[in-house]
This record gives structure tokens, sequence and C-alpha cells, in this order.
């Protein structure tokens, strides 16, 4: 009773501190390795350098996400997945309910499961989706909180942002990993 | 005499384990609330029953106040 | 691309340690995904009074069918909309009185014919939601026959430690008139009028991964015609300050696959009516589709001041031998079962309600005869698009 106080306190002094739905940032994307959710080889982040990739985490009981995975399964589509990857990691209790609900919303980009939920807390995750847009060379470039249907757009356009830069043309592995280890 | 005593006795050890239950806060991490999300846990799963079974007791009992601003009076109390 | 287990897992411990509180910012508040729009038949029959407790009059109680409608659905991606339509008609006699028997026993003086009645009530509400929190505003209006009231509300949240906690208040305001129905040999008033006002505030907090608790402080303040025009000697102060303490409990059991909810209300009035309401429900699921959900309420409260359990007549003053201020206990069983699907929900349901002196915390000494027992069965449908 005296936490739920103390709680409700310092609740009252936070009025006010309103944060932006959109931060910019420039750390290096946290590195992986997990199974797909359908079973299988595990997939690492590295795998993806020199794509721009939409890190998004989810959870079949999370309202948003039912309007996320198709909005985003399509603009993949549209971008091109050779140049542009969506990497899903699922965080439900049990992969059983991720994957009821992806027969209900079937996507065709990367499913991944962490059942230890380690990426979460490395990827410091304040809510239910959480996104992180990361570049070609790995490095987190905003990250955002909750979907709505209009943010679609804003993301099209960031990849499409990041895409036309000009550390696009002729990346190779060394240059790249120069690029990351500088930020 | 027999309901209340049955009453109390299958009510009141419940809610002491609530209490006991609320006495440690833990910070719960927004990816670990799939169990608090679910529809069964909401304070009212059926809202429209809710409301009628309010409106009910409010016309059948002394008694009032839930909390929320909405809804008015009727012509029963 | 090949490297062992624990080399990536120190690789990616070091790299967040590193991070720079890349994710600073908490899942906003927003409408709801879909539209919703439901429909319930409920069906409420009170029990016939016993042929020994009345002395005059009719013997059938109420009889109500309700008709609900409600839609809810996102507006834009800052605002919802909630409707709500009620349709209700009712029949039956009600108590008029509580007269001495010749063994001393009350008696309830009843309305003769059955009385008939409609009743509408239209609640309209609107929903802006913010980064952390949302505000909503409502208006609504009701009738019957006899009665009209208009209401309106404004009421807010706001969410704390990355929606952990959650403050809430609001206030709402009403204004009813009623006209009675006149009948010959009675003496009523044409039009009286009667203003409320209600206010609330409440924290809900996040105690574990299973379990959250909710607690609200209401109060109501009425003020005008507070008496019931159909009984015969029914004379109520013309003010009324009440004071409702909340408190709600969810437990997810998953062990069980099963919620527990528990709810506990203290009321008290300035007109003496002090009252504890305790309601459990078990809410368990049987497979992904099927919930049955069991509940049990208990409800207890005091008598009014000016409370008389023989109606006296010819003298001034407040008095009421209205059941509902007389001091008694409740209990109501139900049990519900709810099927749902992807984009639709089905519901049935039954409650029995029994109320009696007995069933009151303290002791009774004459039990009013107009205490009520009731059925409330009802069928409903939700379909989401």
């Amino acid at each position: 009773m005296r936490a739920m106080t103390e709680l409700l306190l310092t609740g009252l002094l936070m009025v006010g501190t309103v944060a932006p739905s959109y931060a910019e940032t420039s750390a290096v994307a946290p590195g992986f390795s997990l199974p797909s959710i359908y079973g299988g080889g595990e997939v690492s982040m590295e795998d993806y350098r020199g794509k721009v990739v939409y890190l998004d985490f989810w959870a079949s009981w999370c309202g948003p996400c039912r309007q996320s995975l198709p909005m985003l399964d399509q603009l993949r589509q549209e971008v091109g997945a050779d140049k542009f990857e969506v990497i899903a990691i699922n965080l439900d209790e049990t992969p059983e309910e991720g994957l009821a609900f992806l027969k209900q919303f079937p996507v065709s980009y990367t499913v991944l499961v962490d059942q230890q939920k380690l990426t979460p807390r490395q990827y410091q995750l304040m809510g239910m989706p959480s996104s992180f847009l990361i570049d070609q060379q790995g490095v987190i470039r905003s990250s955002h909180t909750g979907f709505r249907k209009s943010d679609i757009e804003k993301i099209r356009k960031s990849v499409e942002a990041l895409l036309e830069a000009p550390t696009v043309s002729g990346s190779d592995k060394t240059s790249t990993q120069g690029a990351a280890n500088e930020s | 005499m027999k309901v209340k005593l049955g009453m109390i006795t299958l009510i009141l050890p419940v809610f002491l384990g609530a209490c006991a239950d609320m006495s440690v806060l833990e910070e719960v991490p927004a990816w670990e609330r799939g169990s608090l999300a679910r529809p069964e846990m909401a304070w009212e799963p059926d809202p429209m029953h809710a409301a009628l079974r309010q409106h009910i007791y409010f016309s059948k009992e002394a008694s009032s106040g839930a909390a929320s601003a909405g809804g008015g009076g009727c012509g029963c109390n | 691309m090949k490297q062992t287990k624990s080399s990536r897992l120190q690789a990616l411990t070091a790299a967040a340690m590193a991070l720079p509180g890349i994710s600073a910012q908490v899942q906003a508040d927003a409408p709801p995904e879909r539209n919703e729009i439901g429909y319930h038949y409920s069906q409420y029959q009170e029990d016939r009074a016993p042929e020994s407790a009345v002395a005059t009059g009719s013997k059938s109680r109420y009889d109500i069918g309700t008709h609900q409608f409600r839609w809810l659905g996102p507006v834009n991606e800052d605002y919802s909309l909630l409707a709500t339509f009620d349709y209700e008609g009712m029949s039956g006699a009600s108590p008029m009185g509580v007269t001495k028997g010749a063994d001393g026993k009350p008696l309830l003086v009843m309305s003769g014919a059955s009385i008939e009645d409609t009743r509408m009530d239209l609640n309209v509400k609107a929903t802006r939601y913010f980064p952390e929190g949302n505000a909503s505003a409502s208006l609504g209006y009701s009738t019957e026959d006899d009665y009209n009231a208009v209401n309106l509300g404004v009421e807010g949240e706001k969410h704390f430690n990355n929606k952990s906690t959650t403050l809430s208040g609001g206030v709402g305001f009403s204004s009813d008139t009623i006209e009675p129905t006149q009948q010959s040999g009675t003496v009523r008033p044409t039009s009286e009028d009667k203003t409320s006002v209600t206010g609330f505030i409440g924290g809900a907090q996040v105690i574990n991964a299973v379990s959250v608790i909710q607690t609200s402080l209401t109060v109501t303040m009425h003020d005008g015609y507070l008496s019931d025009p159909y009984r015969s000697n029914d004379v109520r102060p013309d003010s009324r300050l009440g004071f409702a303490w909340n408190t709600r409990y969810r437990r997810w059991m998953a062990d069980s696959n099963a919620a527990l909810h528990l709810d506990y209300r203290l009321y008290s009035d300035d007109w003496g009516i002090l009252s504890h309401t305790l309601g459990m429900e078990w809410h368990q699921n049987l497979d992904d589709s099927l919930r049955i959900t069991p509940s049990l309420r208990y409800y207890t409260q005091s008598q009014a001041d000016f409370y008389v359990p023989f109606d006296v007549s010819g003298i001034a003053g407040e008095q009421s031998s209205d059941y509902r201020l007389s001091p008694y206990g409740a209990i109501t069983l139900g049990l519900a079962a709810v099927a749902s699907g992807p984009n639709w929900r089905l519901r049935v349901s039954g409650e029995r309600y029994y109320s009696d002196g007995d069933f009151a915390l303290g002791g009774v000494d004459v039990e009013n005869p107009g205490l009520i027992n009731f059925t409330l069965l009802t069928v409903g449908m939700e379909y989401l698009y």
C-alpha cells in the first residue's frame, strides 16, 4: 500500500511530461540471433547489413498489431524486399499464440520468436508494439512505440530517405562496418 | 444468519488474499502485459450488461455510485 | 555468419549496455482499432408478492423487457465515439404503502391496476486520446411517460509510470423532471424537479504481471423533489449527499485459465443509509472461444433515518415506508456464457436476486413486506468490423 502511494505521488509529479511519439537515435542496433516462429534456423541482425530494416516487436494480444502487421507486409512488397526488410519479433508467452494470430493475419516477412525475452530488454521497450528503423550500417535511426494507420506513410518516407542517402551506393561490407563503428 | 455467515466466510478470505497480493508491487515491462490485456481481465468485460445491472441495482436499492460521470436518473427511485 | 551462441550473447549484451535510451517514449492512448456494434435483450421479472403480504391491490410486481443497442468506433486517430440506446417496456404494480395487519404484521398496499410505461435512454460519449491519457464528454437524454432527464458529464484519465498507474476523475450533472400520472382520489404533485451533481476521482495500479487494482471515490449530491409521488405517505428530505468508495481487483489465474474479479463498494449518505456491496466473478475459459462466468454478489444496507415500517397518515415531517429505504440484505447468483470468434461475441446469462431482512448485517426487527426477488435473463450479441 505504501509503495502504491509512492507511485501515485511520483505519477503526480510527472504530469505534463509528454514524450514525442518518434525518437531519433544514432545507437548501434543490438545484435541478436533468434529462431523463426515457424521453426527452422536462426536469423541474426547482421544477416541484413546493407538493407534498411524495420524491426518490429509485437504480440498477439496487442490491439494495434492487427493493423501494423498487414500494412508493414504491404510496404515491404512495395519498396522491394531486396532493399528493405521487416523483421518481426514475437513476444507472446508461447509461440502458439503468435502463430494463431499469423494464421489470421499472414505476412511474408521474417517472424522470429524470443522466448527468453532478451531482445525487448536490450531494445528497452516501453510499449507494444515497438519498432526500430535500422539503416544499412546497422544503426538505429528512429524508434517508435504504438501504431496508427497514418504511421505507415511516415515509415515509408523514412525508409525512402534512408535508401536515397549517398552511403547506400557502393556499400560493401568493410565500409558499412566502418560507418557503424564510427557512430 | 446462515446465509450471512456463508457470504462472509466465502468472500473474506479472497479479499484478504487480494490485499496480500497488493503489498508487493512489481514493475511489469510492456511485453509482459499479455495476461493483463486479456478481455476477461477488463474492469467490465461486458459494458452493456454492466450498464444494465448498474441501472437495476440503482433502481431497486438505496445505494448508487460508480466510477463514471455519465448516465442519468430515472423515475424509478 | 557462423558464430557460437555464447559469443553472440556477449556481443549483444555489450551492445545493450551502450544504448543511450533509444526508446524513451511510451505507448500513446489510442481509439479502438475496430467498430463494435452490439444488441442485448434482457427480461427482468420480479416474483409476485405473496398472498399473505398484501392487504389490497394487485400482487403482480414489475416485469421489464429491455432492448439495448451500443455502437463504439474510432472517428479518426484521436477520437472515438460511443452511442448507447435503451428501450424498456415495463408493466406491473408497485407498492403504495405499508399498513399494519390484524396480527400486527406489516402488509403491502399495492396499486390496483397494472402500470404500463416505456423508457428510452440515449447516451453519446466522445473521447479524445492523448499521448498519455484520454478525456471524454458525454450527453444523455432519458424519457418515460412521466419522467424526463438530461445529463452531461466530462471525465479523463492520465497514465503514469509507463502505464502502470492511471489516475482518473470526472464530473457529471443531471436535471430531472417528474410529472406524475394523476389518479382520482389521490393528491399528487403535477410537476417536480431534481438536479444531481456527481464527482469522482480514482486511481488504478498494475500490481504485477497478473493483477491490477482500481479504487475510486464518488460524491453525489441530489437537490429537489426526492420523494416518491406514487406512495400515499412519502415525504423525503429535499437534498441528499452520498459517498461511494469503490475498489475493483482483477487477477489472472494462469493455471486455471481464468480471471478472478473482486469488487467492493462502501456507500454512505446523509439519509442514514450505510451499505456494503461485495461482488465476485470467476471468468473461466473452457477453450479459445467459450467462457463461463459464475458470479456472486452480496449487498447489505441499513435503513434511512426517516424510514417507517408502517405508514402513519396525518402527521407532519419526513417518512417513507419504501422497501428500498428499509434495512435488508440481498444476494445475487449469476451464470453467464460467452462464445466469441475473431469478430463476434454471443452472450447468454441468467441472474437470480433474493432480498431478505435476515440477509442484512445487524438485526432487522420488522422486515419490509415489499422486498423483491427477481430473475434477469439476457441474450446478446456483438459484432466487430
